[in-house]
């Protein structure tokens, strides 16, 4: 039997094994569905992260009417915020509970005098914790910069009091004030220009959406590996057990196995990639580079586990250091894997691991990709193939052997 | 018919699995700490690359303004350096300030002052660009309004000096606008840190995970000769189940106990009474999981699927959206949805009757029909 005759028995093997092959290539597809279902108005929306609030401005200022135009307005504009003015602070928070919007902002009488005066001043956010998600994206975005805002009034009335102290006349003094304040203002409805993007807020919303899309590609692709990790076990434990086999033959099975399991992982992969695509705005290059990842990664997954599966003689047992070894993976990629102050060995494995380099690849090479960081990705996949194929091998060949 | 042998036997078979066992266990560790750490404020820093090739003084400004940033740390390092480290995965983003820094915020040139790459495989970095901007923003403010103490014209150095230093303190310290974030449940204004009790509602996830994936007994349970050998003996099928399932019950219940200990819930007696009606219904849940699936090589597919769209969709994974207005209708069926009401201090106690009853019943007819498909086989 020639290799492609055992690859392609393998695969059918493999796939012919009942409802298990089936659950583990259609599996992502509830979990896609759920994770998009649950983001709902962010994903059907055609600008993203939208985000409907409510506004109440008790401040008749010009420049607090101004701030609030420019700033609101414009992710208006965006189509970022939807934003209704209310009459009374009661309404505002009555829309929030009853979910008609996110947000309520509400913005203090005297809120430009108090803070002129060097006093201050605390401008309330109301949101609904079923919208908790997009709105603590918006607050954060209007909280630092606001705040920010804030110091620089500071820094204005600093200066202002030292020029004072040098002889500074009252007209000049509110001179310096007003033109530092329209300063700051023009610095604020231009900072996203300082790192080349439009608009004020909302810089890298999505960042941890794309880790999401990345982290549960990753995990589909592994939880898809399960049925390798059984019949690799069910086969040493049973067929090569009682028969003798040659290294050759015993070598063109195990390379059958690894082969028809990248095989197994990749259709998984097949399925993921047009479902989570059909889902408006989980937009992402399906570049070369991708592709590239998607064949790497089903390959170390692979032996990984026919790794796992040659160790275990019981195919439950296999299964059950699976589970565990993905599970723990998972959650040091979630927790771990971007902390600083880890002990040495877990920050290593955190380096090395392939579960951490394919969340690493996706969110690097569907988005915008960072070469460098995708090389080296790659190479910790490749290095742990080789490590999982080499191990894979020997044992493999010492089990049968018994 | 003795119950109590098959009691027993089941108790020392979950105490012999420790494979099982464990994610018990580890369930029971995970909740607590969830419950700890919502309490107390965990400081944990990202390692952030920062290369400063700027030919002025605003780029180690920016560079000291950065530095005080919490939860973050940020290296200072060359640019080669910078890009390996990120590529290692030793930082998680790079900011470089180029050679020009100064000069465009002297000349009053906004655009593209700092170049920025952010690595989106953590999720703490949703925040980073954000605080970068504003950081950019801090020393470009600072140079303008200098700019127009130099139009006064009638400072000196150290006047400059001064106003520099009183105005590294204001970036350190508070903000004369601020924003008071205020969480609104059923016109009610909660604070942002308001407990969320995620470690009772994430244990009793695992719980029900547990109890589907320790349940391999009841894959086979339709066509085992245990069953054969009750029905021969004129034994009752319900309370077979019951008692195989108790000790995976109680053992989900003794786990319960130190995390709502710990959780600080101010109703717990409550919360257990909801909690032990919920396991019981998850029980039945884990029959018609494990009947479905046949085998464990299915069941380890299947097992985590189910139990994490039921945990979702009743609100115990996170808080569901309101316009999934739909889930929360369908999660009535759910004992989840139940559970999660008596934590917040909805009613439970009827509708958690009725779905135990109802799931109790789904669990045996399941395992009825595939034991037929079975035989049939």
């Amino acid at each position: 039997m020639k290799i492609f005759s055992f690859i392609f028995y393998d695969i059918k093997r493999l796939f012919g094994h009942g409802k298990t092959a089936f659950l583990a290539v259609f599996s992502p597809i509830p979990v896609i569905i759920m994770f998009a279902v649950f983001l709902a108005p962010m994903i059907v929306s055609e600008k993203g992260l939208a985000v409907s609030g409510a506004v109440l401005n008790e401040d008749d200022s010009e420049m607090v009417k101004q701030l609030m135009n420019l700033t609101i307005n414009y992710e208006i504009d965006r189509g970022n915020l939807s934003m209704y003015p209310v009459k009374t602070t009661e309404i505002g928070k009555k829309l929030v509970s009853d979910g008609k919007v996110a947000v309520f902002l509400y913005v203090p009488a005297e809120t430009y005098i108090t803070t002129m005066s060097g006093e201050k001043v605390t401008i309330d956010f109301y949101y609904a914790p079923s919208h908790a998600f997009e709105a603590l994206i918006f607050e954060e975005g209007i909280k630092s910069s606001l705040s920010v805002f804030g110091q620089g009034i500071r820094a204005v009335y600093v200066a202002a009091d030292i020029a004072k102290r040098h002889g500074l006349s009252d007209e000049d003094f509110y001179r310096i004030w007003n033109d530092g304040v329209n300063d700051l203002i023009d610095i604020y409805i231009h900072r996203g220009r300082t790192i080349g993007k439009d608009g004020m807020f909302l810089f890298g919303g999505s960042y941890h959406f794309r880790y999401m899309v990345a982290l549960l590609f990753t995990a589909c692709a592994f939880f898809s590996s399960f049925p390798i990790m059984y019949l690799t076990s069910l086969d040493l434990s049973e067929t090569f057990k009682k028969r003798s086999i040659s290294d050759k033959r015993l070598f063109a099975y195990f390379i059958s196995r690894i082969i028809s399991g990248a095989v197994l992982i990749m259709f998984a992969f097949l399925i993921m990639f047009p479902v989570a695509r059909l889902i408006k705005q989980i937009k992402f290059n399906f570049a070369l580079s991708v592709l590239a990842g998607v064949v790497l990664l089903s390959f170390t997954f692979s032996s990984l586990a026919v790794l796992i599966g040659s160790i275990f003689k019981k195919g439950q047992s296999a299964l059950w250091a699976g589970l565990y070894f993905g599970t723990v993976s998972m959650v040091g990629v979630t927790f771990l894997s971007d902390k600083t102050g880890l002990p040495l060995p877990v920050t290593f494995f955190m380096r090395i691991s392939p579960f951490r380099a394919g969340v690493s690849i996706f969110s690097n090479a569907m988005y915008t990709l960072m070469t460098e960081r995708y090389v080296m990705d790659m190479l910790v996949l490749l290095g742990a193939f080789v490590v999982f194929f080499i191990a894979g091998f020997v044992i493999y060949r010492k089990r049968s052997a018994l | 018919m003795n119950y109590f042998s098959i009691f027993k036997g089941r108790t020392r078979a979950l105490f012999t699995d420790f494979t099982s066992l464990a994610i018990i266990i580890t369930a029971v560790g995970v909740s607590i700490f969830i419950s700890q750490s919502s309490k107390t404020e965990v400081i944990q820093s990202i390692p952030i690359e920062l290369v400063n090739e700027d030919e002025g003084y605003l780029g180690e400004r920016l560079a000291d303004i950065l530095s005080a940033e919490e939860g973050f740390e940020f290296n200072l390092d060359s640019y080669e350096e910078a890009v390996k480290a990120v590529a290692e995965n030793r930082a998680q983003g790079l900011i470089v300030i180029p050679e020009d820094f100064s000069q465009k915020i002297w000349d009053g040139n906004y655009e593209s002052l700092i170049k920025l790459n952010v690595m989106a495989d953590s999720y703490e970095m949703k925040a980073f660009t954000e605080r970068v901007i504003n950081d950019v923003i801090k020393v470009w403010s600072e140079v303008l309004i200098e700019k127009r103490l130099h139009e006064y014209g009638n400072l000196e150095e150290p006047d400059y000096e001064e106003y520099r230093k009183e105005v590294a303190e204001i970036w350190k310290g508070e903000s004369l606008l601020d924003v008071n974030t205020i969480m609104m449940t059923e016109n009610k204004s909660e604070d942002k840190e308001e407990a969320t009790y995620f470690g009772i509602r994430w244990y009793a996830v695992f719980a029900m995970f547990y109890l589907c994936i320790s349940g391999t007994w009841m894959c086979n349970y339709s066509g085992t000769s245990l069953l054969k050998r009750v029905s021969g003996r004129g034994g009752n099928i319900s309370l077979l189940f019951i008692f195989q399932s108790a000790p995976g019950v109680l053992v989900s219940i003794l786990g319960f106990i130190p995390v709502l200990i710990t959780s600080g819930h101010p109703h717990p007696l409550k919360v257990f009474l909801a909690f032990i009606f919920y396991i019981c219904s998850a029980a039945a849940f884990a029959l018609m999981t494990c009947s479905l699936s046949g085998k464990f090589s299915n069941l380890v597919l299947a097992a985590p699927i189910l139990t994490m769209a039921a945990s979702l969709i009743s609100g115990l994974l996170c808080e569901l959206p309101d316009w999934a207005a739909v889930w929360d209708l369908f999660s009535c069926i759910l004992p989840g949805h139940w559970y999660f009401n008596s934590i917040f201090d909805k009613p439970f106690f009827i509708g958690s009757v009725i779905i135990t009853v109802m799931w109790f019943a789904i669990g045996l007819f399941t395992s009825w029909i595939a034991g037929i498909k079975k035989r049939r086989g």
